[in-house]
C-alpha cells in the first residue's frame, strides 16, 4: 500500500535547480533509498518531505491527504540528521525522551518507552552520560533511537553513516536495517555509498543532478542500470558507446558483437555495459569463436587481489576495460597482446 | 646550559611589562588600599567600617547597582532581536549595518553624552523641533538629569555588544538542532524555549554580564547626562576627590569598586571560557536564509529601522547640532574652537586640545605596543605555570575602572619617589595602563594560530630565531600589532575617566574640553562641545570602521 507519494516536485536554490520534477512513492514498512553523489538534491527532497524547505512546485501526499501547509511539528514524521543533531543540554535519555515529552504522553509511559528504546539499540547503563562524551557510533544510535521514539509515521534518515569510520559502518548499517525491519518502520534513507544502498533498501532510487534516474530492487538495478549515469553511479567502468546494424547485431568501436538486440530497432544508439566478471580467457587454443562476443587488446596491467586478478586491457581504440579473471586460470602478464571471451549474460544494453 | 640562556631571555621579555604593571598599576592600588585601612599612617579599619556602614554609602552602592541593572535589561530586551536577525537572515547592507553598529560603543563617554544632549536634551534637536512645530515656548521632553536619560544612553551604547556575542554564538548554532525539535513534534516556541534558549544562555549571560560590568563602571554618562542628582561608585569617587578632597572617603569606595569589577571580570572570564568550546561550528552560510516572506521583511526590516533609530538619530543629531545655528547653518562653532576669547574657560585656545590629545595617543600607542608586544610573545610560547599566571596579571587594568586607575595616580605618583604630578607624561601613563591589555588581546591570538611546526620548519631550513620572527611571526602578526595601535590611539583619543583626575588644566584632552563645554552655560560653549565631540567622533569611527576592514575573521573579540 502506497503511504508516501511525492509528485512533480522541483526546487530551486538561487535560480539553480536542485529537484526538477521528481516522482516518488513509498510502501507502508519499506525501506527506500535514496542513492546519489553528494550535492544531488537528496538532502533536500528530504527536508521537502519533512517540511522544514519548501517546494516550488509539486505536492507531498502521506496517507493520502496533501501535506502543504502542515507544520513540520504536525506530521509526526522522523529524521535522522547528517550530523545527529543531538541536543548539547541534554543527556541520553533527555535526547531520546524529548519527542515523547512534545506528545505530552505520561510520565511513567514516557520512561518506560524510552528504556526500551534505548535497549534497542544497545545504550542500556547509558543513559544518564551527555551526548560529548559517547563516541561516533553511540551517538548514532542515540539519534537513531531518538528519532524512533515518537513512533514515526515515516522515519528518514539522511546520510546516517557519513561521519563514521568504515568498519564500524558496515557493522551499523546490519544492525539499522535488522532494527527498523523489527519495529516495521517505513524508512527513506539517503546515502552516497551504493554498498550501504544495497544492504539496507528494499527498493532503491538512483539520484542524479536533481532528477531520478531509476527506481528499482537492489538486484534489478544493479543487472539492469536503465541510464548509463546509474550504470557509472553503480561502479561500472566498462561502457561503450554503440549501433545496432542488424537484429542480434551491435557495432562498436572495439568490433563488432553477436548479442540478443531484443526489441530494439536498427540504427539504435545505445550504450553497451559490459560487466567485469564476465570476461574469461579463451578455451580454445585457435581464439575465441565468432559466436561468441569477444574483446582484444594489450594488457596494461594486472594485478592479484585474492579471490580474482584485476587486469586493464586497452583496446586498439584506445579505450581501457576492467575485467576480474578468477583466479585458477595463469594470469595474463603485462604487455601481453590478448583475446577475452565475454559471457553474453553479462552484458547490459543501455538505451541512449 | 642552552636552556637556562632561552629561558633567561624569556624572563627578560616579560620583565619590562611586568614592572610598569608594578609601578604603574599595582603601587597606586596598595596606596588606594592604604589610604582608606591606614588614614593615618597607622592602621585603623574601623574608619573603613564606618563609612561602608553610612547611609550614603549604601544608598550610592545600591543606586550604581540598580542603573546597571536595568539598563541590561533594556539593552538585551532591545538587541536580542537583532541578534537574531543578525544570526539567521542575509540581506542587503547587512555587513555595512553591523560595522555602523559598533560605532556607539567604541565612542568616547563623552561623545556619547554630548550627541544625546544634542537629540533629547533642552537644547536638542527635538526640542527644538517640536517647539517650533506646536509653537511653544518651553522644551516639552525633560530627559536631562533623568534616570531615563542615563539608560538610555546605556543602550545606545552597548547595543553591539549584546548583538557581537550573543548574534555571533547563535550565528554558529547548528540550524539542524532546531529542525531536529521540530520534526520531533516541537512548536516553533517550544523549539525556541526547550532548544534555542537554553543553548544560547552562556552567551546572553556573558553579553548580560559584561553590559552589567560596563554599566556599574559607567563614569562620562552619568556625571554629564545625570547632572548633580546621580552619582555612581565612579562619580561619587570623582566629586569626592576633586570636589570635596575627601580622599579617605573616594578610596574607600574605590575599594569597593575595585572588589566588584574584579569579582564580576572573574565571572565572566570563567563564563566566556564556556561559551568558547561548547558548540561545533556551523557555516554561517547553511544557517542564514534570505529575506523571501513577508513576515521576514517585517523582522529584519523593523529591527533595521530600530537600529538606525535608536544608534543613528543621536549621533546624527550630533552633527547636526554642530552646524547649526541660530543664523542657520554654519561653521561658526568649529572657527571659535581656533580662537582664545578672553572670556574662554580655557589657559589656552580650544584647538590646543586637539594636538595634546594626538600627542598622548601618539606616546601611548608607542609605549603601549612596545610593552604590549613582548608581554604577547611571552604568553604566546607554550608554558606552564608562569604563562597561566601572568596572562591574568596581565589583564588586571582592564578589570579595574579607570577613575580607581585615575585616582591611584593622583594619590600614588605626586610625591617622592615617583613624583610626576606635572610631568606631561602622567597622561599617556595612564592611558598606556587601559590600553595595554587590549594591545595583548589583539596579538596574541594571532601569534598562537601560528603553528609550531611553522616556526621548527623555519628553524630547521637554518633560520636564526631572529630570522624565525621576522619570517614567520612578524607577517602574521603584523595586521594585528595594526589592529592592537590603533586600539590604543582611539582608547587614548577617548579616555575620559582618568584623564580627569590627571591631566593638567593646562594641558586639557578632547574629552576634557568637551566635558567643560558641556558644564558651561550658552550657545557658543554648546556649539563647541558639539564641533568637538563631532570631530572626536569623526575621528574614532573612522579608525574603528578601519579596524574592521584589517581585522581577521574571528580575533580580537571582547
Amino acid at each position: 500500500m502506497t503511504l508516501l507519494e511525492v509528485l512533480n516536485i522541483s526546487k530551486n536554490f538561487n535560480h539553480e535547480p536542485a529537484l526538477s520534477g521528481v516522482d516518488l512513492s513509498v510502501d507502508t514498512g519499506e525501506i527506500l533509498c535514496l542513492l546519489g553523489p553528494s550535492g544531488c538534491g537528496k538532502t533536500t527532497l528530504l527536508r521537502i518531505i519533512a517540511g522544514l524547505e519548501n517546494a516550488d512546485r509539486g505536492h507531498v501526499f502521506f496517507d493520502g491527504r496533501d501535506m502543504a501547509g502542515v507544520m513540520p511539528h504536525h506530521r509526526r514524521f522522523g529524521m535522522m540528521f547528517q550530523e545527529f543533531a543531538l541536543f548539547p543540554h541534554k543527556n541520553v535519555f533527555e535526547n531520546v525522551a524529548f519527542g515523547l515529552h512534545m506528545q505530552h504522553y505520561r510520565e511513567s509511559r514516557i520512561k518506560n518507552r524510552t528504556n526500551k528504546i534505548v535497549k534497542i539499540v544497545g545504550l542500556e547503563g547509558k543513559e544518564k552520560r551527555g551526548v560529548d562524551e559517547l563516541s561516533g557510533g553511540e551517538r548514532q544510535r542515540v539519534a537513531l533511537a531518538r528519532s524512533m521514539a515518537p513512533n514515526p509515521r515515516l522515519l528518514m534518515l539522511d546520510e546516517p553513516m557519513g561521519s563514521l569510520d568504515r568498519a564500524l559502518r558496515e557493522r551499523l548499517i546490519q544492525d539499522l536495517r535488522r532494527i527498523l525491519k523489527k519495529m516495521g518502520i517505513t524508512a527513506i534513507f539517503v546515502t552516497h555509498d551504493q554498498a550501504e544502498a544495497f544492504t539496507m533498501a528494499d527498493r532503491i532510487a538512483v539520484f542524479n543532478a536533481g532528477r531520478i534516474e531509476q527506481v528499482d530492487a537492489p538486484e534489478i538495478l544493479y543487472k539492469n542500470p536503465s541510464t548509463s549515469a546509474v550504470a557509472r553511479f553503480l561502479g561500472f567502468q566498462n561502457l561503450i558507446p554503440g549501433t545496432v546494424i542488424r537484429k542480434g547485431r551491435i557495432d562498436t568501436e572495439i568490433g563488432s558483437m553477436r548479442i540478443d538486440t531484443g526489441s530494439m530497432p536498427v540504427n539504435q544508439e545505445l550504450t553497451v555495459l559490459i560487466r567485469p566478471e564476465g570476461a574469461h580467457m579463451p578455451e580454445k587454443r585457435g581464439g575465441v569463436s565468432e559466436f561468441v562476443p569477444a574483446v582484444s587488446g594489450r594488457i596494461s596491467d594486472c594485478c592479484f587481489q585474492g579471490a580474482s586478478y584485476r587486469i586493464t586491457l586497452i583496446t586498439e581504440s584506445g579505450r581501457a576495460l576492467i575485467f576480474f579473471l578468477p583466479n585458477h586460470f595463469v594470469p595474463p602478464r603485462a604487455g601481453q597482446k590478448i583475446q577475452l571471451a565475454i559471457d553474453p549474460g553479462s552484458v547490459v544494453l543501455i538505451n541512449r | 646550559m642552552k636552556k637556562i640562556n632561552k629561558h633567561r631571555y624569556r624572563i627578560l621579555l616579560v620583565a619590562m611589562p611586568l614592572l610598569f604593571l608594578a609601578i604603574f598599576y599595582f603601587y597606586p592600588l596598595i596606596k588606594i588600599f592604604s589610604l582608606s585601612l591606614m588614614p593615618e599612617g597607622v592602621w585603623s579599619p574601623g574608619k573603613l567600617h564606618k563609612l561602608v556602614s553610612s547611609t550614603f554609602y549604601a544608598r550610592t552602592l545600591w543606586f550604581t547597582f540598580w542603573q546597571a541593572a536595568l539598563s541590561t535589561i533594556l539593552t538585551l530586551t532591545l538587541a536580542l532581536p537583532g541578534a537574531y536577525v543578525f544570526a539567521r537572515y542575509r540581506f542587503f547592507g547587512k555587513n555595512l549595518l553591523q560595522s555602523f553598529a559598533t560605532v556607539p560603543f567604541v565612542l568616547p563617554t563623552v561623545v556619547v553624552a554630548a550627541a544625546f544632549q544634542a537629540l533629547l536634551g533642552p537644547n536638542g534637536l527635538i526640542n527644538i523641533w517640536l517647539m517650533q512645530w506646536f509653537d511653544l515656548s518651553y522644551a516639552p521632553i525633560h530627559l536631562n538629569h533623568t534616570i531615563w536619560f542615563i539608560l538610555l544612553a546605556h543602550v545606545f551604547y552597548n547595543y553591539t555588544v549584546v548583538l557581537r556575542i550573543v548574534g555571533g554564538f547563535w550565528s554558529r548554532m547548528e540550524c539542524t538542532l532546531a529542525e531536529a525539535a521540530q520534526v520531533l513534534g516541537a512548536s516553533p516556541w517550544q523549539t525556541f524555549y526547550k532548544i534555542t534558549l537554553p543553548l544560547l544562555s552562556p552567551a546572553i549571560f556573558a553579553a548580560a554580564l559584561l553590559v552589567f560590568i560596563f554599566c556599574f563602571s559607567s563614569f562620562g554618562v552619568i556625571l554629564i547626562l545625570g547632572g548633580p542628582r546621580f552619582a555612581t561608585i565612579e562619580v561619587e569617587i570623582y566629586r569626592q576627590a576633586v570636589h570635596l578632597f575627601n580622599l579617605p572617603m573616594a578610596a574607600a569606595l574605590s575599594i569597593i569598586q575595585i572588589i566588584f569589577t574584579f569579582a564580576l571580570m572573574g565571572v565572566y572570564t570563567a563564563l566566556q571560557r564556556k561559551t568558547a568550546v561548547n558548540l561545533t561550528p556551523a557555516s554561517s552560510a547553511r544557517s542564514q536564509r534570505k529575506v523571501a516572506s513577508c513576515r521576514d521583511r517585517i523582522i529584519v526590516g523593523g529591527n533595521t529601522a530600530l537600529m538606525i533609530f535608536l544608534l543613528g538619530m543621536p549621533l546624527l543629531a550630533l552633527i547636526f547640532r554642530s552646524f547649526s545655528t541660530d543664523n542657520g547653518l554654519s561653521l561658526v562653532f568649529y572657527r571659535a574652537l581656533f580662537e582664545n576669547p578672553t572670556q574662554s574657560i580655557f589657559f589656552v585656545p580650544p584647538m590646543q586640545a586637539v594636538s595634546y590629545s594626538v600627542g598622548f595617543a601618539g606616546v601611548t600607542l608607542v609605549l603601549a605596543v612596545l610593552l604590549g608586544l613582548p608581554a604577547a610573545s611571552f604568553l604566546a610560547a607554550p608554558q606552564k605555570r608562569l604563562g597561566a599566571l601572568l596572562d591574568p596579571i596581565f589583564m588586571l587594568p582592564l578589570s579595574t575602572s579607570a577613575v580607581t586607575l585615575g585616582f591611584g595616580f593622583i594619590i600614588a605618583l605626586d610625591r617622592p619617589p615617583l613624583n610626576l604630578r606635572t610631568s606631561l607624561m602622567l597622561v599617556p601613563l595612564a592611558h598606556t595602563l587601559v590600553a595595554f591589555p587590549f594591545v595583548v588581546r589583539s596579538i596574541l591570538p594571532a601569534l598562537r594560530s601560528i603553528p609550531g611546526s611553522l616556526r621548527e620548519a623555519a628553524t630547521l631550513l637554518g633560520a636564526s630565531p631572529l630570522k624565525v620572527w621576522q619570517a614567520v611571526d612578524m607577517p602574521i602578526v603584523g595586521r594585528a600589532l595594526l589592529v592592537g595601535a590603533v586600539f590604543a590611539f582611539t582608547v587614548s583619543l577617548g579616555e575620559f575617566g582618568a584623564t580627569a583626575f590627571v591631566a593638567r588644566p593646562q594641558t586639557p584632552t578632547m574629552p576634557l574640553a568637551i566635558y567643560r563645554f558641556l558644564g558651561q552655560p550658552g550657545a557658543m560653549n554648546y556649539g563647541q562641545a558639539m564641533a568637538m565631540s563631532s570631530m572626536l567622533m569623526m575621528v574614532t569611527a573612522v579608525g574603528f570602521l578601519l579596524l574592521e576592514k584589517v581585522r581577521i575573521g574571528g580575533m580580537g573579540e571582547f
